[in-house]
């Protein structure tokens, strides 16, 4: 943690190789977080250099309470929504029943999967359904959450993961991994 | 195993292939950020110029104008609007062929129709009559898609509860209304959502 409080210390005096070390140091993750919620390969750089960016500007908020990654994390999400709310529209929707909705999910097929199967289907579904998925199944958001971070209601947030899962999961049986049950 | 726990299951397992998930960027990226980053040692109070800049760009005693210009354009736009040539969109919803008794329609506009699924918003609702019929009036020339709701004590639901234009289930395949003229039949065939087995 020194060694890390160190580097964030040079990174704020601007010290151009303690940021190129920081950088280095968690790159990697943070693309992979990029690549989760970005259309393209060509979004997914534009998120990361404006997330890290960001993450350099507000370097002097960081209170080194709880883990830098995770502050990290948190940044890149939020420049994620962002970008991607500018052009999003989300319909409103009333609350419905909500057990009716629930529907067989083909997860024995989902767990064979690589990642980069899964990642290819996540990015190819429809941006609001990308962005709803992402926050609720990865980042672990409440749909109240969400609904306050994209401006949205939480019956739609709750209806945009329907149709994600249901997506995904026709995506699945359209490509032959599963019959969508369970053993 | 209870959907609900299909559901847990289902979420869990998708954390665990991405809670980790690294890929290396480009090599070029790191050298497109850093000729973004300020260079130098940062100076005391630094930061808090472009507050002090906007202060002397709008100061207090020119901003009531501004916002009366701004409230006299508004009201020349809604003019405007309020002017341009209208259309009525009307129709019947209807459930395993019989008309849906009561029920509330929701209509959504589509501003980009390459990206329809991105592009949609709110226009407003109506109720659905015990005839099953619903009617938008005085709209503009555009594309929409329309979003009926059976009513919760009507004895549709679990099976029947919401369907789009197109007879669809889900908006990102239901049926886009170019509305040019007056609309008077359209039909909305609500799908089922829990199929018999």
């Amino acid at each position: 943690m020194d060694s890390e409080k160190e580097l964030i210390d040079r990174c704020l005096n601007r010290d151009p190789k303690a940021q190129e070390s920081l950088y280095s140091k968690y790159a990697s993750r943070m693309f992979g977080i990029c690549l989760r919620y970005a259309g393209d390969g060509m979004e997914a750089q534009d998120m990361l250099q404006e997330g890290f960016i960001r993450a350099f500007r507000y370097l002097k908020d960081y209170r080194f309470e709880g883990s830098f990654e995770g502050w990290l994390q948190r940044v890149f999400v939020n420049t994620a929504i962002n970008i991607k709310r500018k052009g999003l529209k989300f319909q409103s929707e009333d609350s419905t029943d909500e057990k009716a909705r629930q529907i067989d999910t083909c997860e024995d097929a989902i767990s064979k999967l690589s990642q980069q199967e899964l990642m290819q289907m996540i990015r190819e579904l429809p941006t609001g359904y990308r962005m709803v998925f992402n926050l609720f199944v990865i980042e672990g958001f409440s749909h109240k959450e969400i609904g306050k971070l994209l401006g949205i209601s939480e019956s739609t947030s709750k209806s945009q993961l329907w149709c994600a899962k249901r997506s995904l999961r026709m995506r699945i049986l359209k490509n032959g991994y599963g019959d969508g049950r369970t053993r | 195993m209870g959907t609900e726990e299909h559901d847990n299951r289902f979420n869990r397992i998708f954390r665990e292939k991405f809670g980790s998930f690294e890929s290396e960027p480009p090599a070029e990226a790191w050298e497109a950020i850093r000729k973004k980053l300020p260079v130098g040692i940062p100076s005391a109070g630094q930061g808090a110029g472009w507050a002090d800049w906007l202060g002397r760009l709008w100061p207090k005693h020119k901003l009531y104008p501004a916002l009366a210009v701004l409230a006299l354009l508004l009201v020349v736009v809604l003019i405007w609007v309020s002017r341009k040539e209208t259309h009525n969109l009307s129709g019947t919803a209807y459930v395993e062929g019989k008309a849906l008794c009561r029920g509330t329609a929701f209509l959504f506009r589509v501003h980009d129709t390459h990206r329809p699924l991105d592009s949609v918003s709110f226009v407003g609702k109506t109720e659905v009559d015990t005839s099953g019929r619903f009617s938008f009036r005085r709209l503009p020339s555009a594309k929409y898609l329309i979003r009926i709701l059976t009513p919760p004590d009507g004895g549709y639901r679990p099976r029947f509860q919401f369907g789009y234009s197109g007879d669809q289930l889900c908006w990102d395949m239901s049926e886009l209304i170019s509305l040019v003229g007056d609309l008077e039949n359209y039909i909305v065939n609500i799908p089922e959502l829990i199929p018999r087995q």
